[in-house]
């Protein structure tokens, strides 16, 4: 039997980890801007969800309470008419939340394109099976790096990511400093990220110590290696020495 | 031309009539009649019994994939079986039981809930059903050798394409969808037909009972939604067999075409499954709520916008792709949107049971697990419609979540309760309403204890379609709670089935009409007999067995020939008297035309002459299938007719 490597890495062949402040892959311990906005979206949309089901559920037992206490099926035009009325209010506040939801949306939006002014690290990063090449793209070529499933981003610099597939479709993702993009052949995927926090090497007994500095620089490691190891073996590392690149 | 007669009732038919009636529309013998049967009851219920199958068997996958992922590192599964697993339990619960089996339950209900004989286009439906057998078993033979599919139900190009999956593994994935997108076409073209020309009289548009919207709404969405991946799936097939380049960007091609066609029904076909189980929630409810439903209107318009906002959401399954922001908000805002008529049909459900008396039987059980399990599954739908959030959800257990709770929860419970609502119907016998109880509240546990985790899962960074995973990812305790939810599942699904099989041998004697329930159905004999009413009623209201209930027996079309297989076309908007059209008998064509179209496209596999030999072989069924009948069996204009019946 052909061994073919598990069809996420394929189709996802990217979860990436980005290094230093933990080692989960959880979206909910941002390092980054970006991640933290899109972490209150979350936050906020679990509440507003959590409230609405509660009370839904709660509608639905008060129904069946009083219906099963009935003698009789309420009828005739008085009930109909209140009940068109609960309707019309029900779309009404329904129709308020969902906007109230679109625009937050599009400010999380917005606020994830939003940078400030300064110069980019332009990082080419190129998706294969299985593993990723990283290119530090520079105009001077002796500044002009190239490596493998390793990614190492200044601290507080903006980062222009731009992705590329020479093969099948992959997904970028550091879920603390940003949602995924895909990398698509015969496409190239522009994103931005920018890392806020860093920390010492670890070992994974000890918690991690955060130490954000902007001579730093944040290490992403690919997940997704041609082994039969599964994703998140492998712990990323920050390193506090100066740039390779800069 | 039909009359209608106040005095005549099917009660009153005499029994030699019956026995002439039941002469023209049974169908043959023995095995012969089996394969040769062009009724909508049995072709309905060996579709649902297949479908039904299906739905077991893409169980048993899931639980191996669910026993795989129990625990940190677990070897029972290598990589390249379990990516054939998930990719046969995708393709399996969507293709080979999601929308089968709702054509397969409107094949047997439509015809009986418009008051007709038959399903409009009945050798096409027979010829659909062994299209989609084909296609299943095609499937399943495949996978037993090693051929199964692998690239995720979604089969995903480049990874599909001829360069990154050789051998043939993919090419039997697109067949099967094709096999299965003609068999939903064609029965999607017999229920619009069936639903908007074969209705009794009286009923006009604004009394058509909901289910019948919602699968009017349905078949329209499944027209136009099914071209597209069968278009789709047929380029991949020329991909890989012909060397196209539809996909192959190195060629022009394009990568995310694929993506486009293919979303383009597959979201569409969410509500093709959710739509009909609505339906079935807007007739269950009102019968066990002892009340008519509350926002008939409401529910239709909600119905309809359902159907023509599906068609906007697509794009909301490819937010990672970097489409244009500007256009992905337009996807963001449609998918809100969709809440705003599923909410309806919830409020509409509540109020019903807020205003009137709940009996709280089985499928009544099913349909309020289905509420709560619908809304939680909504609520995470309304979260993902955000791009920022589904930034990080997509592709991760967030997403299986949701998606299971909105299959399950709206779409299999509302098709348990339909089932125990119309097992009565289909066998004559009540399934258990003890063994009921514990099926829906091991269910209605598991699925929670199964797949709420999954939320918790992907929000931690476990992203779907991995075969195991690390142990210090902490994954493993939610995964090990999900897995046992999933044997909880599978034992209410075991004593469903021992339910079905004590019920069939000794349930309780059903009767015309056990639930006390409205629609057409069931004012006649359970199981019905094959020509389903001795007398098309005349229907006087939106409920015409209760109001049969207060004014007696309805008046009765009489003039259908009873020497020959005859129903009567109604018109439009009215359901005005309009035609009779005779129908088709028994006949063994379709069978053959089905196989020929399996050799067609299993035969083109292996070599494009598959494409020159099935056309020949189909061009010889349908000589046959469209040999001109016996001039003494023609139709006879309405003037002789007059005359002519009986």
């Amino acid at each position: 039997m052909p061994h073919r490597f598990f069809a996420a890495a394929v189709l996802l062949a990217g979860a990436i980890m980005v290094g230093g402040c933990t080692t989960s892959l959880s979206s909910a311990n941002p390092a980054g801007p970006q991640a933290e906005r899109i972490n209150d979206l979350t936050w906020m949309l679990v509440a507003m969800g959590t409230l609405v089901f509660l009370i839904v559920l709660g509608a639905l037992l008060f129904a069946l309470h009083r219906g099963s206490r009935r003698d009789e099926s309420a009828s005739g035009e008085e009930v109909e008419r209140g009940m068109r009325r609960a309707l019309a209010v029900f779309v009404g506040v329904t129709t308020a939340i969902l906007l109230f939801i679109l625009v937050v949306n599009f400010r999380t939006g917005r606020a994830l394109a939003e940078f400030p002014e300064q110069e980019a690290v332009v990082i080419r990063v190129t998706g294969h099976q299985w593993w990723w090449e990283v290119e530090y793209v520079d105009p001077r070529p002796n500044r002009r790096v190239l490596t493998a499933n390793e990614i190492h981003i200044p601290v507080g610099r903006k980062v222009q990511l731009e992705l590329v597939s020479r093969d099948v479709i992959h997904s970028f993702w550091a879920p603390n400093l940003h949602g995924k993009l895909d990398l698509i052949p015969g496409y190239t995927g522009q994103t931005t990220i920018q890392a806020r926090a860093c920390c010492r090497p670890q070992n994974s007994a000890q918690r991690p110590r955060y130490t954000p500095s902007r001579s730093e620089w944040i290490s992403v490691s690919s997940l997704n290696r041609p082994s039969a190891s599964p994703p998140g073996t492998r712990i990323s590392y920050c390193r506090p020495s100066p740039p390779p690149t800069r | 031309m039909a009359r209608t007669e106040h005095e005549l009732s099917a009660g009153l038919l005499d029994p030699h009539e019956r026995e002439v009636l039941h002469r023209t529309w049974r169908p043959h013998e023995g095995f012969w009649g089996w394969i040769t049967s062009v009724d909508h009851k049995s072709v309905g219920v060996r579709y649902l019994v297949t479908a039904f199958l299906f739905f077991i068997l893409g169980g048993l996958e899931a639980a191996a994939i669910r026993i795989q992922l129990a625990r940190p590192e677990n070897q029972l599964l290598d990589p390249d079986l379990y990516n054939q697993i998930f990719t046969m339990h995708g393709t399996t619960m969507m293709f080979l039981f999601g929308v089968p089996v709702v054509l397969a339950a409107a094949i047997y209900l439509v015809p009986l809930m418009v008051g007709t004989r038959n399903i409009a286009f009945p050798r096409l439906n027979a010829f659909g059903y062994w299209v989609y057998l084909i296609g299943g078993l095609f499937l399943y033979a495949g996978f037993v050798l090693n051929t199964g599919p692998d690239s995720g139900w979604f089969s995903y190009v480049p990874l599909a394409g001829p360069g990154y999956s050789a051998g043939k593994r993919v090419d039997v994935w697109a067949q099967t969808v094709t096999f299965t997108e003609i068999a939903g076409l064609v029965a999607a073209v017999e229920i619009i037909v069936t639903i908007l020309k074969q209705r009794a009289p009286g009923m006009s548009l604004n009394r058509l009972p909901l289910y019948l919207w919602a699968m009017l709404v349905t078949s329209f969405m499944v027209v136009f939604a099914m071209p597209s991946v069968a278009l789709g799936s047929q380029m991949l097939a020329m991909d890989r067999l012909i060397a196209t380049h539809f996909f192959n960007p190195a060629e022009g091609g394009d990568a995310l075409l694929w993506q486009h066609l293919f979303w383009f029904f597959g979201h569409p076909e969410v509500y093709i499954m959710f739509l009909p189980a609505a339906g079935f929630a807007s007739e269950i409810i009102p019968v066990f709520a002892r009340r008519k439903l509350f926002g008939h209107t409401a529910v239709v318009l909600a119905l309809v916008a359902t159907g023509f906002v599906s068609f906007g959401l697509w794009v909301h399954h490819m937010f990672t792709t970097g489409l244009p922001q500007l256009g992905q908000s337009f996807f963001t805002a449609a998918s809100l949107m969709i809440a705003i008529p599923s909410g309806v049909q919830v409020f509409c459900w509540i109020a019903t049971l807020w205003a009137g008396r709940p009996r709280f039987d089985t499928p009544l059980l099913f349909l309020l697990g289905f509420i709560v399990l619908f809304v939680l599954g909504g609520i995470t739908g309304v979260m993902v419609s955000s791009i920022p959030f589904d930034l990080q959800a997509h592709d991760s257990y967030f997403i299986v979540a949701h998606l299971h709770y909105v299959q399950i929860g709206a779409f299999v419970f509302p098709l348990f309760a339909a089932f125990y609502f119309w097992f009565p119907k289909l066998t004559g016998r009540m399934l258990s309403e003890s063994l009921g109880k514990v099926n829906f509240w091991l269910f209605f546990a598991g699925v929670n204890v199964t797949f709420f985790p999954m939320h918790f899962l992907g929000l931690m960074g476990m992203t779907r379609r991995v075969y195991t995973y690390a142990p210090e990812t902490g994954w493993g305790p939610l995964n090990l709670l999900a897995t046992a939810g999933a044997m909880m599942i599978a034992i209410s699904v075991l004593v469903f089935l021992g339910n079905v099989a004590w019920s069939l041998k000794r349930g309780m004697a059903a009767g015309e009409n056990p639930w006390g329930a409205h629609t057409l159905e069931w004012a006649v004999p359970s199981p019905p007999p094959p020509y389903n009413f001795a007398h098309i009623p005349v229907v006087q209201g939106l409920y015409p067995v209760w109001e049969q209930e207060r004014q007696g027996p309805p008046p009765v079309v009489t003039g259908l020939s009873t020497t020959r297989p005859e129903v009567l076309l109604t018109t439009v908007l009215d359901a005005a008297p309009d035609a009779r059209n005779e129908q088709p008998g028994p006949t063994i064509w379709p069978l053959y035309a089905a196989l020929a179209v399996g050799v067609t496209f299993i035969v083109a596999i292996f070599t494009p002459w598959g494409f020159v030999i099935g056309p020949l072989l189909l061009a010889v069924a349908l000589i046959g299938w469209g040999w001109p009948r016996d001039p003494g069996e023609t139709e006879e204009g309405p003037e002789e007719a007059e005359g002519s019946h009986d």
